[in-house]
C-alpha cells in the first residue's frame, strides 16, 4: 500500500467521521485516484450566490509531498466559476496547488477546498484571467507543470 | 447431489490452507512496516505526523520546533527546503530527534498485532510489536524443526510431533500429511457414513450407488412428468405405480407426445416451403405463430435475406433502366438538333448554288451578245468583277446585273 494511500485514507476516515466545514460536501471517493467534491460559496456575493461548483482532485503516487491535480470541473449544473484565476477549462492558478511554490505536505483535500472557497467568496471581479482564449485553446500540460506567475496577492 | 457438498468443503479448506501459508512474509521483523499498524484507539491528533497523519515514527523535530516523522520531513526536504508548516526554510543539519517524551508517547500507543486478520488477537505497546512478531506470535510462520524438518508451520501448531510427516489414513490406507489429515477425513472414502434415508452404514464409495437404489429413499411418481404429484419411499411405488392413473394413461400420453412431434416437424416443413412461395403473404403469420420460435426465424432471417437482396437488385435495375431512357431521350434530342442545324445549311448550299447558276447563265447570254453592243463589254466586265469579290466572300447570290444593295441583303441571309 503506497503512501498516498495510507494518507488518503485517513483524510477519508477522518471525512467520515467528523465531516467537512460548511459549503463543502464529497461527490465522490472511489478509489484513491480521484475525488470530486462539490463547494458553495456563502455570503452576498452576487456572482456565485445559489451556484455550485465541482472540483476534481487528482491524486499522485507523491501525494502529499506533491500537490494533488485541482481544476473544477463542469457537469450537471455545474459551471466553472468567473473569477480572474480561473480558466474557461477549469485550471486553476492558485501558489497552493503548485509543486515549487506555495504547496506544503501539511495541506489536506480539506484545506484545498476551504482554500478555494475563500478565493472565490473574496472576489468581485466577473472576468476571466488574461488571455484565457488563448490559454484554454493551445494548452496541453497538466495544471501541476504550468508555471503561473502568483502575482496577485488581492485574491 | 452426493458428490458436490463434500467437494467445495475441500475446496474451502484448501484455500483456508493457502491463506495460512501465505502469512510468511509478515513475520520476519526486517519486513513488519509500522506505517500499517492498527492502533487499539484513535491516536490523539497530537500525536500524528501532519504530513502522513498516522502517530509519528520516529520522530524529529526542525528548528522551528516542529515535528514530524523521520522519513516524512526527508520526503517533503527532498521538494521544498521549507518546514512544511511555518514554511521557513531548513535543511537537514536543521533537524534533530525530537523529545524523548513525545517519542515514548508514541511508543506506549497500544496496537493490534499485525497478524490479526489471521487470528492472532494479542494487542501490544507499538515498541513491543517487532518482539511479539519475532519471538511469541502463534501466527508466524516458523520453521517446523522436528527431526530437521525444513517445511514451515504456524508457531502455534509446533509440537514435538512433525505435522509434515506422512501418515496412513486408518480408513482408506492412503498416504496423507499429518496436518492435512482432518481435512483429509472429510472426504476420505473409506469412511462409513449413514445413508439418511435408511440409516444403515456405507462406506462413502459405496454411498453414491446405494442412494440409486435405497429402498427407503423418496422418488417421485415414474409418471411425474405427466402430473402426477406423489412422491414415496423407492419400497412403496410399485404399490403406487399399479394404481396411479398417471401411470395407465402413460402409452396414451407417449403416443401423443410422438404425433404432436412428427407434426410439428411437419408442419415447419410445410412452413418453410409457404414462406419460400408467397414471402410476402406469410410474413406476418409467422411472426404471430410462435409455436415453433427456433426452425422459422433461422429460415426467415435467411429467406428475409434472400428478399431483400432481391428487392436491392430490383430498386437497382430500375434506376438503371431509367437513366438509360434518359440518356436515349439525351441522344435524340442531340440528334435531332444536330440533324436541323444540317437540313438548314443545306438549304441555305442550295440557294447559293443556284444563284452562282443563274449568274453563270447571264453571264453566258452576255457573252453571246457581246459582237452586237460593242459598249456592254465594258460595263459587264465591271459587274463582273464585282460580283467575283463578292461570290469570293461569301458565296453571295445575286440576280443579273441588279444593286449591290440587293446582294448585300441576300448576303445577310445566306448567313442565317
Amino acid at each position: 500500500m503506497s503512501f498516498a494511500v495510507r494518507r488518503l485514507q485517513k483524510e477519508l476516515s477522518k471525512i467520515h467521521k467528523d465531516g467537512l466545514p460548511q459549503g463543502i460536501s464529497l461527490v465522490k471517493a472511489d478509489d484513491f485516484d480521484e475525488w470530486l467534491l462539490d463547494i458553495r460559496v456563502f455570503g452576498e456575493n452576487p456572482l456565485y450566490k445559489g451556484q455550485r461548483f465541482r472540483l476534481k482532485f487528482k491524486f499522485g503516487n507523491n501525494y502529499p509531498i506533491e500537490p494533488p491535480e485541482v481544476t473544477f470541473t463542469t457537469g450537471l449544473e455545474r459551471q466553472i466559476p468567473m473569477h480572474p484565476h480561473i480558466y474557461s477549462n477549469g485550471i486553476i492558478c492558485l501558489d497552493l496547488l503548485s509543486p515549487s511554490q506555495g504547496w506544503s505536505p501539511v495541506q489536506n483535500v480539506e484545506s484545498v477546498c476551504v482554500s478555494i472557497q475563500s478565493m472565490l467568496a473574496s472576489n468581485r471581479k466577473n472576468e476571466r484571467p488574461e488571455g484565457n482564449d488563448e490559454f484554454v485553446a493551445r494548452n496541453t500540460k497538466s495544471p501541476k507543470h504550468i508555471n503561473f506567475v502568483y502575482d496577485d496577492p488581492t485574491v | 447431489m452426493s458428490s458436490s457438498a463434500p467437494a467445495s468443503r475441500r475446496n474451502s479448506a484448501i484455500s483456508n490452507k493457502s491463506t495460512s501459508t501465505t502469512t510468511p512474509d509478515k513475520p520476519t521483523p526486517t519486513h513488519l512496516d509500522l506505517r500499517t499498524l492498527r492502533y487499539v484507539s484513535p491516536p490523539d491528533d497530537n500525536l500524528c505526523c501532519p504530513i502522513c497523519h498516522s502517530p509519528f515514527l520516529d520522530p524529529i523535530q526542525t528548528r522551528c520546533r516542529h515535528t514530524f516523522c523521520s522519513d516524512c520531513i526527508a520526503e517533503a526536504l527532498k521538494n521544498s527546503e521549507t518546514c512544511p508548516i511555518d514554511r521557513k526554510p531548513i535543511t537537514d543539519e536543521g533537524l534533530s530527534p525530537a523529545p524523548i517524551l513525545i517519542a515514548n508517547m508514541v511508543n506506549d500507543l497500544v496496537v493490534y498485532c499485525p497478524n490479526a486478520e489471521n487470528g492472532c488477537t494479542e494487542t501490544v505497546p507499538r515498541h513491543l510489536v517487532e518482539g511479539h512478531v519475532r519471538e511469541t506470535c502463534g501466527w508466524v510462520q516458523v520453521e517446523c524443526g522436528v527431526g530437521g524438518c525444513k517445511e514451515m508451520v504456524r508457531r502455534n501448531e509446533t509440537s514435538m510431533e512433525c505435522l509434515h510427516r506422512l501418515v496412513k489414513c486408518e480408513f482408506c490406507l492412503e498416504e496423507v500429511r499429518r496436518m492435512d489429515l482432518d481435512i483429509h477425513y472429510d472426504t476420505c472414502a473409506g469412511i462409513s457414513t449413514d445413508c439418511p434415508h435408511c440409516l444403515t452404514d456405507y462406506k462413502r464409495s459405496d454411498w453414491k450407488s446405494h442412494v440409486q437404489s435405497c429402498p427407503e429413499a423418496s422418488i417421485p411418481c415414474s409418471s411425474s412428468v405427466y402430473g402426477c404429484p406423489t412422491i414415496l419411499p423407492r419400497r412403496e411405488m410399485a404399490r403406487h405405480e399399479s394404481t396411479c392413473s398417471f401411470v395407465h394413461l402413460t402409452p396414451v400420453f407417449r403416443r401423443h407426445e410422438s404425433q404432436i412431434s412428427e407434426l410439428a416437424l411437419e408442419n415447419r416443413m410445410l412452413r418453410r416451403r409457404l414462406d419460400l412461395l408467397y414471402p410476402r403473404a406469410t410474413q406476418p403469420e409467422s411472426n404471430t405463430n410462435s409455436e415453433e420460435p427456433q426452425g422459422p426465424s433461422v429460415l426467415d432471417e435467411q429467406t428475409y435475406h434472400i428478399l431483400s437482396e432481391q428487392e436491392h437488385l430490383r430498386t437497382d435495375l430500375d434506376r438503371l433502366s431509367e437513366s438509360m431512357v434518359a440518356l436515349e431521350m439525351k441522344h435524340t434530342m442531340h440528334f435531332i438538333n444536330e440533324n436541323m442545324r444540317v437540313k438548314e445549311e443545306m438549304v441555305a448550299m442550295r440557294t447559293a448554288i443556284n444563284g452562282v447558276r443563274m449568274q453563270m447563265h447571264w453571264l453566258l447570254n452576255m457573252r453571246a451578245q457581246a459582237p452586237f453592243q460593242p459598249m456592254m463589254p465594258m460595263m459587264g466586265m465591271g459587274v463582273m468583277q464585282q460580283q467575283a469579290q463578292v461570290v469570293a466572300q461569301g458565296g453571295t447570290t445575286t440576280q443579273g446585273g441588279e444593286t449591290v444593295q440587293r446582294r448585300h441583303s441576300e448576303h445577310q441571309n445566306v448567313k442565317l
